[in-house]
């Protein structure tokens, strides 16, 4: 009888036990989002916000624009406010960090899918 | 160009075969000029830039911290390797000194980045070898690290946990634990793999005696990382030059160098399977010795003028970061030396002499990030017919090669 290899046990286990991967986008059970992913742009404290621009400044790929509040928004200090252009978002998490006010925040939603440019500009 | 469904056959074929230049998958797309005579390569050369993409540029009209996140994006799978140095580089030129904990933890980061870019590696390399199996057991394995990097920083691929004067995320006592265990599991795996790479003669035959760089030639060529190791130059900056907490890690006496005298593919994969697992010690040692205290330390953010130089072991060997900064916000210069532009150099030397089947897994052996979308063109030097190959196609026939010899 030849001689068995390495890994021939392991095929066996494998083949016995359940599937390594997940079957995504049917389900999302065993994705194992962790706490404190860094995805989805929010501007989650409108209320804090002062509208100092630091977040613009700061942004390494230039995704922050600050517009003039519409009327629907909170009217901040400086009559501006950050909009996030998600194309240009590298999650980096920086703009979250120096704001001085925690008004921003990378939220734990990661399907972040468009179907146009539009749909990708975070108000 | 003709594509013929008859393979050609040219005797005496003496044809030069162009590997690359064009990947746009990759971060280092090279281009290997290959002589054959036959199934021998008698010459090889290796030409290299063809993808600028002026990151150094860029950088210096950046602000440092925004350089940072630049940086990472220099290569996926060094992505912290790149982050840390220049955060390195910078705290160096600042002339401050950055909290033991924070060291820590970036220590951490890098040496779990290197088991993970380990075991990719040695995935690829089975993968090369036509050894499908291992090479996906291997993958799903390496998952446990994925997770846990994501875990630590929040992305699987770019960390950005280095910041300038420390690191953005603590450890907690939580995820200490979860750290702990997923480490567990990693050192009983990667055990189990090496002993397949060693054991398993799927592996072991085809990277036995293949692509040998001896050690000579590796010091004079200046191979770097595990493809230096793997031909037993003692080239480590965590030990040569520690830096971080790869000083206590080096004086706790518990980690040693590894070095292979084999010098040949399998010497540099025995090099990268114990070294996974010794990194997969060093995070623990990291976490069960993590001192207390604050995480980072406020930098101002104008850097006096001051011109450094930052080392650190990437997986893939010597990184080196050279910087000059103005006394403004911005880099004067930034250059970057990454390992695998050291070990091209030695490449020719390896491949020459070799079988054209072995050209896949020598290539893969220095680790490039080669294998993925890679294409070859065969020219006939009769008449100047040119086959294109993708990679995958070579692969196939280089593994029926060698079914076809036993
Ligand atoms: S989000 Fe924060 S940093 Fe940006 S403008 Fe508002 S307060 Fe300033
Ligand atoms: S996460 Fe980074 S890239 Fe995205 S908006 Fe904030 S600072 Fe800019």
């Amino acid at each position: 009888m030849p001689r068995l290899g390495k890994m021939e046990r392991e095929l066996l286990k494998s083949a016995s036990g359940k599937q390594a991967t997940v079957l995504y986008p049917f389900t999302k059970d065993g994705l194992n989002i962790p706490e404190g992913l860094r995805g989805r742009w929010v501007y989650k404290h409108p209320d804090a916000c002062t509208g100092c621009k630091i977040c613009e400044k700061v942004c390494p790929s230039e995704a922050i624009e600050m517009i003039e509040c519409r009327a629907e928004d909170v009217q901040t200090k400086t009559g501006y406010r950050p909009v996030c252009h998600f194309d240009r978002c590298l999650l980096c998490g920086q703009c979250v960090e120096s704001c001085p006010r925690n008004v921003l925040e990378l939220s734990e939603t990661f399907e972040m899918a468009y179907l146009s440019r539009e749909d990708m500009i975070i108000y | 160009m003709t594509e013929s469904d008859e393979p050609r056959i040219v005797i005496p074929p003496r044809v030069t075969i162009p590997i690359g230049p064009q990947h746009p998958a990759l971060k280092e797309p090279g281009m290997f000029k290959l002589t054959v005579e036959g199934e021998r390569i008698i010459d090889a050369e290796v030409n290299i830039g063809y993808n600028h993409r002026s990151i150094e540029k860029i950088a210096e009209g950046r602000t440092f911290l925004q350089v940072l996140y630049l940086a990472e994006r220099i290569c996926g799978i060094c992505s912290a390797t790149h982050n840390g140095t220049l955060a390195q580089a910078v705290e160096a030129a600042a002339e401050v000194e950055i909290p033991e904990r924070a060291k820590f933890i970036r220590t951490l980061t890098w040496e779990l980045e290197r088991i993970h870019s380990h075991i990719l590696w040695l995935g690829v390399a089975f993968h090369e070898v036509g050894f499908d199996t291992a090479f996906m057991y291997s993958w799903r394995d390496r998952e446990v690290v994925m997770d846990l990097l994501e875990t630590l920083s929040g992305n699987r691929v770019n960390y950005a946990m280095n910041t300038i004067g420390g690191v953005r995320r603590d450890v907690t006592d939580s995820l200490k634990e979860t750290l702990l265990k997923g480490l567990d599991k990693l050192e009983e795996r990667m055990k189990y793999y090496r002993d397949v790479a060693i054991y398993e003669k799927t592996f072991w035959n085809r990277v036995d005696g293949v692509g040998v760089l001896p050690n000579k030639i590796a010091k004079s060529h200046g191979a770097v990382g595990p493809t230096g190791r793997g031909s037993n130059v003692p080239t480590d900056v965590r030990f040569n030059d520690p830096t971080q907490a790869y000083v206590h890690l080096r004086d706790s006496g518990e980690f040693e160098m590894v070095l292979s005298d084999r010098e040949d593919v399998a010497g540099r994969a025995i090099v990268r399977v114990v070294e996974t697992i010794e990194a997969v010690r060093m995070c623990r040692w990291l976490l069960h010795n993590l001192p207390d205290g604050p995480i980072r330390e406020r930098v101002r953010p104008r850097i006096q003028p001051n011109e450094v130089l930052a080392r650190y072991e990437a997986p893939r060997g010597e990184v080196i970061h050279y910087l000059v900064t103005n006394g403004s916000d911005k880099p004067e210069r930034w250059k970057v030396r990454a390992p695998t532009h050291a070990n091209w150099v030695s490449m020719a030397y390896t491949l020459r002499g070799g079988y054209l089947a072995d050209a896949p897994i020598i290539l893969a052996a220095i680790d490039p990030c080669f294998s993925c979308t890679d294409r070859v063109v065969l020219v006939d030097a009769e008449d100047e017919t040119i086959q294109l190959k993708p990679l995958d196609v070579l692969r196939a026939e280089s593994n029926k090669w060698y079914e076809s010899r036993t």
